[in-house]
């Protein structure tokens, strides 16, 4: 062990932690508090998302109720569980536009993005090299993220100058990583299509809202972003989710073009 | 406390207990962790009561994400997990400018030593504040990693859980935070 590393350990030593508080009391009330309101336990939220909560439960039950009324839909729905590492939802508020960053991690190369995951990470021949990629290290496996900006042929998205965003990262049917709340008036969309012979989802209408899920199911809800039309489909173990403001035969065209 | 033949149960049956609804089962699990929990959200935040709120939900949500954990998963690190986003949470919507170093005891007397021990002590005062200022002043996963590695005494895998990162990050990121450890040493030398 290194010099520095005792020291290390030593100086945590000397960390003035502030009084431990004893949280029993007050998380068995909010518990039970929450057992009184709801049958089913749903995620308790951050403070400031916690008025939006209570409406989205509402509406969240509601449209689930009426989606389950019919049973094409129904299996449609269910089958949201069996893309890659993605689990959707619909129903919820329509978000108030947020033009804050969009939190995708770490601004790296396309060399050392493909370097710091154990997947092929795909570029989109239909639009050429990315202007930007990230690698978010907080999603289990990595995620890689292309941003492309918004310019001829690529219009932008909602509250964003960028035109298109492509995510990618390791997802398995077992191993769920990510949960997509679709939170959309009744105008949001969802259409299965086949993408590169694999089955695949496209959203669009209303904004979505969007809450991300770790394989251990702890909600990460500091990436609630809006996004514009989403083309989501899973490969070679690999979940995929094109954002943009292009048509699902545009969209459709970008996704095929992947290599 | 709950006992089978004088025994504690161990956080598996515990987690198993508060998965079909046995609430004083959590509450074991609270009072075991809380502690530990307390202080993942100090090292994280730099904040009393920033730490406070975030265990407190950090807890709460722990307890709704039961269904979803994985069986014959490891609690501890699983709750560390979503205990670290709760705090990364608050932290990033604290002022950038708020002070991340953390506050030190004054004394010689380290936590949990009942008295001073001069000949195990290898730092000076001055030399502590300097090595807490220079952890301060990393950017925020050189900084997590250390802490957690070095204060919090975290396993690497339990680190690899806890963080979200693979344990191939966990040692690259470590690495790459002590030599910029160092840097900063030396500079402000």
């Amino acid at each position: 062990m290194s010099r520095l590393e005792r020291s290390l350990e030593e100086l945590g030593g000397y960390v003035a932690y502030p009084p431990e508080p004893d949280l029993v009391p007050v998380v068995r009330a909010r518990l039970q508090a929450h057992s009184q309101r709801h049958s089913t336990p749903v995620p308790s939220r951050a403070p400031r998302w916690r008025g939006v909560l209570v409406a989205a439960t509402v509406v969240l039950v509601a449209s689930i109720a009426s989606l389950t009324a019919l049973p094409g839909l129904r299996s449609a729905v269910a089958d949201w569980l069996g893309i890659g590492g993605v689990r959707i939802q619909t129903g919820g508020p329509t978000p108030t536009p947020a033009r804050g960053s969009l939190d995708l991690g770490d601004p790296v190369s396309l060399e050392d993005a493909r370097a710091l995951v154990d997947f092929d990470v795909l570029v989109p021949k239909a639009l050429g090299a990315p202007d930007e990629v990230f690698f978010d290290e907080l999603v289990p496996g990595g995620q890689v993220a292309l941003v492309y900006l918004a310019g001829e042929g690529l219009p932008a998205t909602r509250g964003s100058t960028a035109g298109a965003l492509i995510t990618q990262f390791k997802g398995s049917i077992e191993d769920p990583v990510l949960k997509k709340m679709v939170a959309g008036e009744p105008g949001t969309e969802l259409k299965p299509v086949t993408v590169n012979g694999s089955r695949g989802y496209w959203i669009s209408g209303e904004p979505h809202f969007i809450t991300y899920i770790g394989p251990d199911g702890e909600p990460r809800e500091e990436t609630v972003r809006l996004v514009g039309n989403v083309l989501l489909w899973a490969q070679d173990g690999v979940t995929l989710r094109i954002e943009s403001a292009l048509s699902r035969q545009e969209a459709l065209a970008v996704a095929e073009s992947m290599h | 406390m709950t006992l089978v033949e004088g025994r504690p149960l161990g956080d598996e049956e515990l987690v198993n207990l508060a998965r079909s609804g046995d609430t004083s089962a959590y509450e074991e699990l609270v009072q075991r962790y809380q502690s530990l929990a307390h202080r993942v959200a100090y090292i994280v935040t730099a904040s009393a009561a920033e730490a406070e709120d975030a265990a407190q939900e950090a807890f709460v949500r722990a307890y709704y994400a039961l269904p979803r954990f994985r069986q014959g998963g490891v609690f501890k690190p699983w709750l560390l997990k979503i205990v670290t986003n709760e705090a990364l949470n608050r932290r990033r919507s604290q002022s950038r400018r708020s002070d991340l170093a953390l506050k030190m005891e004054r004394s010689d007397r380290r936590l949990g030593d009942a008295a001073p021990s001069p000949e195990a002590s290898v730092l000076s005062v001055e030399q502590r504040s300097e090595l807490m200022e220079a952890i301060g002043r990393l950017k925020e996963k050189d900084r997590l990693a250390i802490t957690y590695r070095y204060f919090l005494e975290l396993s690497e895998k339990e680190m690899a859980t806890a963080l979200g990162w693979t344990q191939g990050t966990v040692k690259s990121r470590l690495s790459r935070a002590m030599t910029r450890l160092r840097a900063e040493l030396e500079e402000q030398a």
